[in-house]
């Protein structure tokens, strides 16, 4: 049966790893999919084609790996006939989360019995999973603060639950789905006049459908940045296209300020043939604040595993400031020593006798200090405990501007410095496996930005160079490799170019480069969020782009551009 | 004149050693170079008597540059001066170091523990020189190495548990008092007691430190059943001592301090044999079978075959690695204490009295009648009359 043509690209090109044992649980075939994404699936599942999973996995549960022990529990229960089906949530990496995977069997009654096995990643439902569940606690602790929030808390917790009932049953009454609704649905015609106000707007604005309806949406007596909002609509109705709005702040029930997430698709209106526009969104407040926690987070880990290297980049120089000054310290006894004795060569006029026996103690005093010694060494000494304070300075501004709290408005910044920070703040991390090169452009303009975020951007880039660039240095000759590092400004934007000599990313890692929880490093090296966060920031906050090129063998580049922005979406401090 | 070997990567490192150690030209010949290759090529021309090196480095890290030097010249001392501040890199380079000293620190910390170490390394006689100052790692039980693990891997083990167990084991107990008295976890040789050296490792530092002597022992195969069987002896005898030590100190009502002193004397008095049985595996062995119910006294047998007993290569190596003196002398003088010239109550009485009792009445590995208690000695303490109350305390709580 599988080596039918047809159910062979059927299975080749299923969307999920598919691996199919006979009734021994020994392996007979793994699909594309799953060939393909063995760097994954390997960690947890190496199957062999002829052997048995059942083995495998005892083998694995032995060593202690409990998601073994359960797989093979339910796979055993599944081949000897006990049970018809078996899923397990597992996580791949040892200890701390890498990627999460879904196993689900299910037996095959056909061609003598075996199982189907499928594997699916479910990282980003775990990280969502992850988020609910924090924006939960945050719900929680909210309640005990506030009354107020209590009754919102209540509220949205009765909303989900009627929400999770009305989609389990069918054909309901629509308009009872749609005013269950958390969204905010609103439908304008084409004079932005409001034709439906419902699902979660009544809740999200404090607005009745009754003041809504009818209205022009701008008179409607909500406070949001209309400018954006109407622009957009305008927009969308004009050229027939859907337009998203991302940041549109308004001001909440409770008086908070708060993000709006509006998307608006046009929509033929059933009165005219005119085209008017469908506007859903969500109150997102909370989903930016935990997105920001979460970068916030990744940024304190960032910093705490540059804790270690920025410790020993201020050792080092405090080691020969030390010294230096010790030495200078007992260089100076050793002049005053030999001062003393010239005054009173000076001082006194004594015989000629006693006038030799002075210069002979003279002699024996320069002799004593090593006076050729000091007067070379002493300039020297006091010039690198300066250059070694300098090096100290330099490392505790960087600190400084690296761990800059960041603020709500983008700043017009200097990202030549930017990156000089943070090119020395993780200067341990790279000095010992690569060289620096810079070509930063002079007159490159300064570009409206989050600082901190950028600075993020730049130390994950920068620490991954210096990774991959040591893991090369592994397999090929021990020589120091290159991280070249440029600015240049384009018509519109500026792009910053980060090049490294590593290993480059391999084929079957490049399109999950960007995604949450991946990572090709071994355990305690990355928690696999660094670029997905980056991605996140240049895209979401700043309206950028970050990309890669990459070879095998020869290394990769990353690029980032920011646009210069048209002065009216950034404020300017 | 004493030969030393500076190695950092930062030349301005170098340079400012250079210059506050100008002062020791007429003692100590000085050499500065900036990389593990340059100080191989200097050692060919001529061995130098200690190596102070740098931890990371480019090409060859501090760690690997001190392990080809104790391949190569076994007598050199092997010093770490690193501003790393991480634990873990400070740990790889645990089996070829007697010394960890952290940046920043003034020259004359350095000199003091380049004199320290200096006054060990040419106080012993030349062979035991050349057969200690080389030596990775001794004999570590397996089944301790173990215990600790599973230990380390439950949610916040009890100080008190993880010492129980580690207080077993000779050879890692040693490394993590070497560890403790280095200046990376405060003043150095100020730590005398085990149990503050774990407290002080933390259960996650003490997993490590377990991991890389289990490594080790996997790798250079001396986990083979006559070394494993004698690690075990020696590490239960040594528990037995090290318990009823620190029962007699109290009876004597001693400080908590000086009771883990003579608890920790106890586990330590016997690293000798270990290092002898690490040394020379085939003639130690065949020595203890041949000794065995001959009444010879077996410090004697020792000097005769090897040049030194195992009261002076326990002092000697425990000694090179830092660990405090009185504990030193307390457990290494366990044979011959009146030689410490004491005139009153210590730990080494303590454990003198508690090793050769022990000794006496369980069925430890040599059977020689060199057990007997110095009760001269006991005399000149002014603890004669102790003798059969320390005996009592000994023996009480003895497993049957």
């Amino acid at each position: 049966m599988l080596h039918d043509p047809f159910i062979e690209k059927t299975f080749n090109s299923l969307p999920v790893q598919v691996a199919v044992f006979d009734a021994a649980g020994c392996l007979l075939k793994v699909n594309r999919l799953w060939e393909a994404t063995a760097l994954f699936t390997n960690e947890f599942t190496p199957f062999k084609v002829g052997t048995s999973c059942l083995e495998h996995f005892r083998l694995k549960a032995l060593e202690g790996n409990e998601y073994a022990a359960r797989a093979y529990g339910g796979l055993s229960d599944l081949f000897a006939g006990r049970t018809e089906q078996f899923c397990l949530e597992y996580c791949v990496g040892d200890g701390s989360v890498t990627a999460w995977f879904l196993m689900e069997a299910a037996k095959l009654h056909e061609q003598g019995g075996g199982a189907v096995v499928t594997c699916t990643n479910i990282s980003s439902q775990k990280r969502y999973e992850l988020q609910v569940e924090r924006a939960k606690q945050e719900a929680l602790a909210a309640r005990d603060e506030l009354n107020e929030a209590n009754i919102q808390t209540g509220i949205a917790i009765e909303i989900a639950n009627e929400l999770n009932a009305t989609l389990h049953l069918e054909n309901r009454n629509k308009n009872l789905i749609l005013s269950t609704l958390p969204s905010v649905l609103i439908i304008v015609d084409h004079n932005l006049v409001v034709t439906e106000w419902t699902g979660g707007s009544e809740q999200v604005f404090g607005v009745p459908a009754a003041e809504a309806v009818g209205r022009k949406l701008t008179d409607v007596a909500i406070t949001v940045s209309w400018a954006e909002l109407a622009n957009a609509v305008t927009r969308c109705i004009a050229n027939a296209q859907t337009v998203r709005l991302d940041d549109c702040r308004f001001r909440r029930v409770n008086g908070t300020d708060g993000i709006l997430g509006i998307t608006c698709a046009p929509m033929p209106l059933a009165s005219s043939d005119d085209v008017g526009a469908l506007l859903v969104g969500a109150d997102i407040t909370q989903r930016r604040a935990l997105e920001g926690q979460l970068a916030h987070s990744q940024k304190l880990e960032g910093i705490g595993q540059l804790a270690a290297g920025i410790a020993h980049e201020i050792n080092t120089p405090s080691q020969y400031i030390g010294d230096n000054v010790r030495f200078v310290q007992q260089g100076l006894k050793s002049i005053c020593d030999v001062i003393s004795v010239i005054r009173e060569f000076t001082d006194n006029h004594n015989s000629q006798q006693a006038q030799e026996l002075l210069k002979e103690r003279l002699y024996e005093a320069m002799r004593t200090a090593d006076i050729d010694f000091l007067m070379e060494e002493l300039p020297l000494a006091i010039d690198q405990t300066l250059d070694g304070i300098a090096h100290v300075n330099r490392i505790v501004r960087a600190m400084k501007d690296f761990s800059h709290p960041g603020s709500d408005h983008k700043v017009c910044s200097d990202l030549n410095r930017l990156l000089d920070s943070t090119i020395t703040v993780t200067r341990n991390e790279w000095k010992y496996v690569a060289d620096i090169e810079t070509f930063f452009d002079p007159n490159l303009p300064d570009v409206p930005c989050f600082p901190g975020d950028m600075n993020q951007v730049f130390l994950n880039v920068i620490v991954n160079a210096a990774h991959a660039i040591a893991d090369a240095n592994k397999s090929r000759s021990r020589e120091k490799g290159k991280i070249t590092i440029s600015t240049k400004q384009t018509d519109v934007s500026v792009l910053v170019t980060i090049q490294d000599t590593g290993t480059g990313i391999p084929p079957n890692a490049r399109a999950h480069v960007f995604d949450p929880f991946f990572t090709t490093k071994e355990v305690g090296r990355g928690t696999g969020q660094g670029l997905s966060i980056s991605h996140n920031i240049i895209k979401v906050r700043h309206g950028g782009k970050i990309w890669f090129e990459t070879e095998c063998g020869v290394g990769t580049t990353f690029i980032i551009e920011l646009p210069l922005g048209d002065g009216h979406s950034e404020e300017r401090k | 004149m004493r030969r030393i070997l500076f190695v950092d990567d930062e030349p301005r490192v170098l340079q400012g050693l250079a210059r506050t150690m100008r002062n020791l030209r007429d003692v100590w010949q000085m050499d500065y170079v900036d990389s593990g290759e340059k100080a191989l090529a200097l050692f060919d021309q001529s061995p130098y008597d200690a190596i102070v090196s740098d931890m990371r480095m480019p090409v060859m890290t501090g760690a690997e540059l001190l392990r080809k030097v104790c391949d190569l010249y076994p007598q050199t001392l092997r010093v770490i001066l690193s501003g790393q501040s991480d634990k873990q890199a400070i740990l790889k380079s645990l089996e070829c170091t007697h010394r960890y000293h952290a940046k920043p620190c003034d020259a004359e910390s350095i000199v003091q523990v380049l004199n320290d170490a200096f006054e060990t390394l040419f106080s012993g006689a030349t062979i035991l020189r050349a057969k200690l100052t080389g030596l990775r790692n001794l004999p570590y039980r397996m089944d301790t190495g173990t215990h600790i693990k599973n230990l380390c891997s439950t949610e916040s083990p009890a100080p008190a548990d993880l010492t129980k167990i580690v207080a077993q084991d000779v050879a890692l107990s040693i490394r993590l008092l070497q560890l403790a008295n280095s200046s990376f976890f405060g003043p150095p040789g100020t730590v005398a007691d085990i149990s503050s050296a774990v407290m002080l490792l933390g259960a996650d530092g003490v997993s490590q430190v377990n991991e890389i002597v289990q490594q080790r022992q996997l790798e250079d195969g001396s986990c083979t059943p006559p070394t494993q069987d004698f690690a075990q002896n020696i590490g239960e005898h040594s528990y037995k001592v090290a318990l009823a030590a620190a029962r007699i100190a109290r009876a004597e009502n001693c400080s908590d301090a000086s009771v883990g002193e003579a608890f920790t004397a106890g586990i330590l008095h016997d690293a000798g044999r270990l290092a002898l049985m690490a040394c020379e595996p085939t003639s130690y062995e065949q020595m203890l079978i041949e000794c065995k119910g001959t009444g010879w006294d077996i410090e004697q047998v020792e000097r005769h075959l090897f040049g030194f007993d195992h009261g002076d290569a326990g002092r000697y190596l425990l000694s090179l690695l830092g660990i405090s003196k009185s504990v030193v002398d307390a457990a290494t003088f366990h044979h011959r204490p009146r030689e410490l010239n004491a005139s009153e109550f210590s730990a080494a009485a303590a454990v003198h009295v508690a090793d050769s009792t022990l000794r006496g009445i369980t069925n430890f590995i040599d059977c020689a009648n060199d057990h007997s208690i110095d009760v001269d000695y006991l005399e000149h303490i002014g603890c004669a009359d102790r003798l059969s109350l320390w005996q009592q305390k000994t023996i009480e709580e003895l497993p049957v």
